[in-house]
């Protein structure tokens, strides 16, 4: 990282809020770095399905029996760290959260309360709260 | 519904870095969106946390935070009323200007039993 860059957006920040604000490297903590690997994964998957929706939708090729063994071996693995109920989380994220038009289905908490779970960062704050040794 | 109250710290994108001026910066409506929406987040939760520094955002994927130091929080939050006040979103102003207050009174607090505590020996 150029240090004359970090002190221009340093500067305009400054000016902006009229502050003197500082840049400061810090370093990233194990659970933050199993947090963004998460979010990463969570991410690349949706992008392997989307992918997926594009080249049929506007080719006509179903990349789906091709992509079959990669996404089973990538469920086996979230199996193999998060048990079956993390998995069944993670499964209805992927696969039944969006509705066809767009809309967000809710899922409910231990005591019915409904979570609205936006993106991989809430899942994942979802699963360590329910059980905090995925962050261990 | 409810609400996950842990705050994600954005990353702010500068692409390309290389060469950047501050002048390219001031004006970006991108920035100061996030400039505006970031801050009283940073700072709500810092304050709430007893921190002294509220980072704002992640220069790039870079390590590097940028921080605004509890002395200048409330500048910065009057800085985010004007922006919001561009935008004629009252609701915001009124709450930022409770956190203010808030940090004003805290501080005041502090400032006092640090006083009261001078005269005893």
């Amino acid at each position: 990282m150029m240090e004359r860059e970090l002190t221009e957006i340093q500067y305009a920040i400054n000016n902006i809020l009229n502050v003197k604000s500082l840049v400061r490297r810090k370093k990233k903590s194990q659970s933050e770095k199993r947090r963004e690997l998460f979010i990463s994964i969570i991410n690349s998957i949706e992008q392997i399905v989307t992918r997926q929706n594009v080249m049929y939708m506007d080719l006509q090729l179903d990349f789906a029996k091709y992509d079959e063994p990669f996404l089973d071996t990538i469920d086996a693995l979230i199996i193999f760290y998060f048990g079956k109920e993390g998995a069944e989380l993670i499964g209805w994220y992927l696969w039944e959260r969006l509705n066809p038009d767009g809309t967000i289905n809710p899922v409910e908490d231990e005591n019915g309360n409904e979570i609205a779970i936006n993106t991989p960062a809430e899942l994942w704050s979802v699963l360590i709260s329910t059980n905090p040794k995925y962050d261990q | 519904m409810v609400m996950l109250t842990k705050r994600t710290i954005p990353r702010a994108i500068f692409e390309p870095i290389i060469g950047l001026q501050a002048s390219d910066l001031t004006g970006n409506e991108i920035l100061l969106n996030l400039i505006k929406n970031e801050t009283p987040l940073a700072i709500e939760e810092a304050f709430k946390a007893k921190k002294t520094f509220a980072t704002i955002f992640e220069v790039n994927t870079s390590g590097y935070f940028l921080d605004i130091p509890k002395t200048y929080w409330i500048n910065a939050l009057q800085e985010c009323i004007k922006l919001n006040l561009i935008e004629e979103s009252y609701e915001e102003c009124l709450r930022l200007n409770n956190l203010i207050e808030e940090i004003k009174k805290t501080s005041k607090k502090t400032i006092k039993q640090k006083h009261d505590g001078e005269g005893i020996d």
